[in-house]
């Protein structure tokens, strides 16, 4: 009888015990999330119903016109095309230069292979900030300032994407590229026929890690253009407000909306990718 | 007859397999250079050309408005250190990273550990506890920005609920870093939950079993089994939040640029500055020389307490 209470009584614990963990959930989850709704909501208010006080969570009146102004004040369109051919390139060089070079270090031999292998990884110590100015003098005398290359080859070698895929690479069976070298399959071919599809999990990884990075980034393209026709979204959006006259931040918020929806998207599709590359990267390092 | 056919058969293969070797290799290396040069060249020019030259530079008068430059030897960086702006971009940087890693990795210790037990929804949670991550940090800001805004957004709201005013918290030298702090945590709360979750999955199932069964209660279990065995994590977590903290530009640029009185400057702002605004391109190099400086003094720190206290 005893026992029988305590093992009740222990159930109500438990009982009691997840439904604080879910209340204290949904209050980070609130606190957490609360940056996105305010932003999509202040983009669908009036000008003036920005500005209530006490502040109201959802728009009275849905202002879609908002997101049509925000186009017609900056040159979205540009910033978007600037963006996409930004953000694609790198993400494709970078990965085919990272997967031929990591399937040569994983799977071909070459006197100092260790070594040159040893730069790579050394590269990855280097923090961008470092090298900016003098990549910027480099870019002057090329004349590359404000140009597409100027934003794109100097950023097109990625240590992480190369070491992720070297160590990869390396541990596929050698059965495998066995069997196509009998086969009578080349190098080229072992990479791009069996090498990459077979790791389509990792490669799908780094190229969503990737896209996002560069559709991220700030500090590089800032400093690489100088003209509004060749800025990318994120030093774009910054112009909303010098634009206007009046602080509307309804405007300001349906830019940033339009910046981070196509983030936002990727993530619902491909949740698992992106929490597995940040876990692999780390458990790694 | 047959037997010597055979015989006769293998020792062909054989000499065909020498000959296919030799090409092997040497097709093998060809292959090797093809594939990595690409590579190697781009790191070359973009990355460790760069590098030498920003030391190079670091001992240089140059700025970018006259051609020629002297080599000033220690000069930049010990006018570096006459400067009180320095010092204060070195303390906001330094209080920044240790204030956001210090709040930072215990609250997403905590979001891990609620995580970690059966929940509804989880995937749900995760998704929402790790967008800020994902999302543009430029835009992000902009988004802060206005939630801070004395005169709109949240704060001004709830401050109201409660009879008070909110400051402009973003032009008050006193309030703006804790301001920036908040933003840099959001940023990366949820990138440090889900390695800490991850981590926290990976602990040994038998051993805290075990720990059970000897009477220990949960605090017990998560203070001598659970934390002992995810250190190495977060004493990852806190060198790359640190570091990441110390290499802040976007907030600062977006939110502050820096003000009020440089009361928000940073280090990756004020080389910014020095090398885009002013075009001090010598000293420019040389505050980011010291900053490389600090990043490897806090990682080589890191790896020595990592062999001495990490228990794997």
């Amino acid at each position: 009888m005893a026992s029988v209470q305590r093992i009740a009584s222990g159930r109500q614990d438990t009982e009691k015990r997840r439904v604080s963990t879910h209340v204290l959930v949904v209050i980070f989850a609130i606190l957490i999330g609360f940056p996105f709704l305010f932003m999509v909501s202040t983009s669908l208010k009036s000008f003036e119903e920005v500005f209530v006080v006490p502040m109201k969570l959802f728009p009275s009146e849905l202002r879609w016109d908002n997101y049509t102004r925000v186009w017609e004040i900056v040159p979205f369109a540009q910033f978007t095309m600037n963006s996409l051919i930004y953000t694609l390139s790198i993400t494709i060089g970078e990965f085919v230069i990272g997967a031929a070079s990591g399937f040569a270090f994983a799977r071909l031999n070459f006197p100092g292979k260790r070594f040159l292998f040893f730069l790579v990884l050394i590269s990855f110590m280097i923090p961008g900030e470092i090298t900016l100015v003098p990549r910027f003098i480099l870019l002057s005398k090329l004349q590359w300032i404000n140009t597409y290359p100027g934003l794109i080859v100097p950023e097109l070698s990625s240590a992480f994407t190369t070491f992720m895929l070297a160590e990869h690479f390396r541990s596929l069976s050698d059965e495998i590229f066995e069997a196509a070298r009998v086969d009578g399959a080349g190098f080229f071919r072992q990479l791009w026929q069996i090498a990459i599809p077979i790791s389509k999990p990792i490669v799908s990884t780094l190229l969503l890690l990737a896209f996002v990075a560069h559709w991220n980034a700030y500090l590089w393209p800032l400093v690489v253009t100088n003209s509004e026709s060749m800025r990318t979204l994120p030093i774009g959006i910054q112009q909303i407000r010098s634009g206007l006259t009046l602080p509307e931040w309804q405007l300001v918020m349906a830019g940033t909306t339009i910046v981070v929806i196509p983030l936002i998207i990727l993530f619902i599709l491909a949740q698992k990718q992106f929490i597995e590359g940040a876990t692999q990267g780390a458990l790694k390092g | 007859m047959s037997l010597s056919s055979t015989t006769h058969r293998k020792f062909s293969l054989r000499l065909l397999l020498n000959r296919f070797n030799l090409n092997y290799r040497r097709r093998e290396n060809l292959w090797f250079v093809i594939l990595v040069f690409p590579n190697l060249l781009l790191l070359a020019i973009w990355t460790f050309w760069p590098f030498i030259h920003s030391l190079y530079l670091s001992f240089t008068d140059w700025n970018l408005l006259t051609p020629t430059w002297n080599i000033v030897g220690f000069e930049n960086y010990l006018k570096l250190l006459r400067t009180p702006l320095f010092w204060q971009v070195t303390r906001n940087s330094m209080l920044f990273g240790i204030g956001t890693v210090a709040v930072g990795l215990p609250l997403a210790m905590g979001l891990a550990l609620l995580l970690n037990q059966p929940l509804y929804l989880r995937s749900l949670w995760r998704f929402i506890f790790f967008s800020p991550h994902i999302t543009t940090t430029a835009a992000m800001a902009l988004v802060w920005k206005a939630m801070y805004d004395p005169d709109f957004g949240i704060f001004n709201t709830l401050f109201a609920f409660f009879g008070g005013k909110f400051p402009d918290v973003l032009g008050d030298t006193r309030y703006v870093l804790p301001a920036l702090a908040v933003v840099a945590i959001w940023k990366s709360l949820g990138f440090s939950t889900v390695v800490f979750l991850a981590a926290l999955q990976g602990v040994d199932t038998t051993l805290k079993e075990a720990a059970a069964i000897d009477g220990a209660n949960n605090r017990q279990i998560f203070r001598y089994v659970v934390f002992p065995s995810i250190t190495p994590i977060t004493y990852f977590l806190l060198v790359i939040g640190i570091v990441g903290a110390i290499r802040t530009f976007d907030v600062v640029s977006v939110m502050t640029g820096g003000g009020p009185a440089n009361a928000s400057n940073m280090f990756v702002y004020q080389i910014y500055t020095e090398a885009f605004t002013n075009l001090r391109m010598g000293v420019a190099s040389a505050l980011a020389g010291i900053m490389l400086l600090i990043i490897l003094v806090i990682t080589a720190v890191q790896t020595r307490l990592r062999e001495r206290w990490v228990n794997y």
